[in-house]
């Protein structure tokens, strides 16, 4: 990974709908621009990221989607949908004056990266898609609902599923953390709690191998788990259909001629390697790179190396159009 | 892993219904003595399995069950079930004059350790189980259909069974669909049926070698064919939900006998939760997750954690 640089510029977006979104921007500013859409839905990012991109070459963009992280209102749900944060991404664009960048994304963010691509290919240069997820019901449940990822991980998904009642669960574990979550307030102990429960096994799930000092950071703070946990639950009940994913199968098969790398996990617990491949057959000269031994997060040493390999390669070519420019 | 070392010696034993079971004794004539209980049901032992045992410390016992591997048959189906092989343990340990050893058993190895744990406790002195199965359809289910966790991480490799085991054939699950090729069609559909299964079986057995390489790796399609008859025999036949709950009742009351119990967390064969649930039940255990190991006994990380429980366990005075 590069060094972690501290950022040149910061700022709050006002997006519309009560919604400030925090950015930052970091690495050159005379570099090629590139956009990180971190994952959760409500996940937040995290300054490691800014390590994908050489700082020297890119210029690097960083934000907290809606509700996220140091945006605001804090962990708000209002005028909080996909179609909203699509649009953010190119009002983001627009007001750092920026013709065309590069979009970065995983997980979460990799849904996104390819819905706003689709939506506005005219400003893309290259895409990066990783933990490929297809904002469908079926490839959340997975993780979201006993009988999937919990058989590999039973110890780390019991505290997560037994903080719900059994009686609570008939309508199926996202239903009841969604009830909590949502009708709660913030400095709520029991939302507090239950955003605590999910975030621990989310972050679980996140490396090949577990995290422990992620998941004692979270037991340390957890209240700022609850923008995460009560974003992510929205999402799920509201905002994840089909209709995503055959949105994203069908929207790529036009975007030839945009760059685009795949990385995916080989025990990516959180996102079916499907996903992968299925975006990949539908969209015609993208590069799919299966990584063995891979976890689910694009910051996963498996999955960063390739990531960075690619971020290199692809400065490279940047470099070499505005020599070619200038003669 | 110990070096290969060749058997002090080795036999057949009659135990009937036209079987006679090929064992191995290897290691150290005098050492403490240990069983080894291969999978499948019909994998037959591995020669590599003896390098986890300490060949200065244990006297070695290795056999292929009923049907499998070198072992003699008429029919490899007739009797075989969970109760007949747990009977020819005891014939084997009474014929080698052996009073009480070490069980170690790998897979199906597992099961068949616990139904013997059920009936011949007292000739147990500890319980070495990884990769754990409690003989239910549902764990073969986990493995075999498109809804289980290995479909789910590589789909790539799936794409031969889905095409293969289509609706068209009669059975409501993979295992199902196999077992009626092999009783309508064994050496045709049946044939390209094991084929197939086996491979996805290989490709998704181990962590830390990838698929192409385990692709290279192939066992004799005869050895093949007959495991995969006997796997669909026993889960035809033998596999119940009622089997886990039976060994579970056994575990809770054998506090007396040390166990550890070893489990990959990226097992794709049997999922980790049953190695999860068995330790809760049993008192004493102790569970060993290899963090990085699939489900194979000779997966790196694996091997290396059983080698460390059977040198840490602690010799009888």
């Amino acid at each position: 990974m590069y060094p972690i640089v501290e950022p040149y510029n910061t700022g709050y977006l006002y997006v519309g709908d009560d919604h400030e979104l925090y950015y930052e921007e970091c690495g050159n500013p005379d570099g090629k621009p590139v956009v990180f859409l971190h994952g959760g839905p409500g996940g937040a990012f995290s300054e490691d990221s800014r390590g994908l991109f050489d700082p020297e070459r890119y210029r690097i963009i960083l934000y907290d989607q809606r509700g996220a992280g140091h945006s605001r209102p804090f962990a708000s749900i209002k005028a909080n949908t996909i179609e909203h944060l699509v649009a953010d991404i190119e009002k983001l664009k627009l007001h750092l004056g920026i013709e065309q960048w590069m979009v970065v994304g995983g997980s979460w963010g990799s849904a996104l990266a390819l819905l706003y691509t689709i939506d506005y290919p005219g400003s893309v240069t290259e895409l990066i898609v990783s933990g490929i997820s297809l904002g469908d019901p079926e490839g959340v449940n997975w993780f979201v609902e006993e009988g999937g990822a919990s058989r590999l991980m039973p110890d780390w998904f019991a505290p997560y599923r037994d903080f719900i009642p059994p009686e609570d669960r008939t309508y199926g574990l996202a239903k009841a953390y969604y009830n909590i979550l949502i009708y709660g307030a913030d400095d709520d102990e029991r939302v507090i709690a239950a955003a605590e429960r999910f975030d621990v096994w989310d972050t679980s799930l996140l490396r090949h191998n577990v995290r422990k000092d992620l998941i004692r950071e979270i037991e340390a703070k957890p209240e700022q788990s609850v923008a995460f946990a009560r974003i992510f639950y929205h999402y799920v009940l509201h905002e994840y259909k089909n209709g995503n994913k055959w949105k994203i199968l069908d929207g790529v098969r036009h975007l030839k001629h945009i760059p685009c790398e795949i990385v995916h996990g080989r025990y990516d617990l959180i996102c079916p390697a499907e996903n992968a491949w299925a975006v990949h057959e539908a969209y015609p000269g993208s590069n799919l790179t299966i990584i063995q031994g891979g976890g689910h997060s694009i910051l996963d040493p498996g999955l960063s190396d390739r990531v960075i390999e690619v971020t290199d390669a692809w400065a490279e070519g940047a470099k070499a159009k505005r020599k070619a420019k200038k003669k | 892993m110990y070096p290969l070392n060749d058997p002090y010696d080795f036999g057949f034993l009659d135990v009937g219904h036209g079987h006679s079971l090929y064992y191995e004794l290897c290691g150290n004539p005098d050492g403490e003595p240990a069983l080894f209980l291969h999978g499948g049901p019909g994998a037959g032992m591995t020669r590599e399995a003896l390098r986890l045992f300490d060949p200065q410390r244990y006297r070695l016992v290795m056999f292929d069950q009923r049907g499998a591997g070198k072992s003699r048959f008429e029919d490899c189906l007739a009797e075989n079930s969970p109760a007949a092989l747990v009977k020819d343990i005891e014939t084997l340990r009474a014929h080698l004059g052996i009073d009480r050893w070490l069980v170690f058993g790998g897979s199906w190895g597992t099961a068949l350790a616990l139904f013997y744990a059920g009936a011949h406790a007292e000739h147990i002195r500890a319980l070495v189980m990884a990769g754990i199965f409690t003989a239910t359809r549902e764990e073969l289910d986990w493995q075999a259909e498109a809804s289980g966790a290995a479909a789910f991480l590589m789909p790539e490799w799936y794409v031969p069974v889905a095409e293969f085991f289509t609706d068209d054939l009669a059975g409501a699950t993979v295992w199902h669909k196999m077992q009626g090729l092999f009783e309508r069609d064994p050496d045709g559909l049946g044939r390209q049926a094991a084929q197939i299964y086996m491979r996805w079986n290989r490709a998704i057995s181990r962590h830390d070698i990838p698929y192409a390489v385990l692709d290279q790796l192939k066992d004799s399609e005869e050895v093949d064919f007959r495991c995969m008859r006997i796997v669909a025999h026993f889960y035809t036949h033998h596999y119940r939900p009622e089997n886990q709950q039976e060994m579970f009742r056994t575990a809770q009351g054998l506090a007396g006998v040390p166990c550890h119990i070893i489990h990959g967390r990226y097992d794709m064969i049997c999922p980790m939760q049953t190695a999860w649930a068995l330790h809760q039940v049993y008192p004493g255990s102790a569970l060993h997750v290899v963090q990085d190991g699939g489900h194979s006994g000779l997966d790196a990380s694996i091997a290396a954690q059983i080698i460390d429980v059977l040198n840490s366990i602690e010799s009888e005075g």
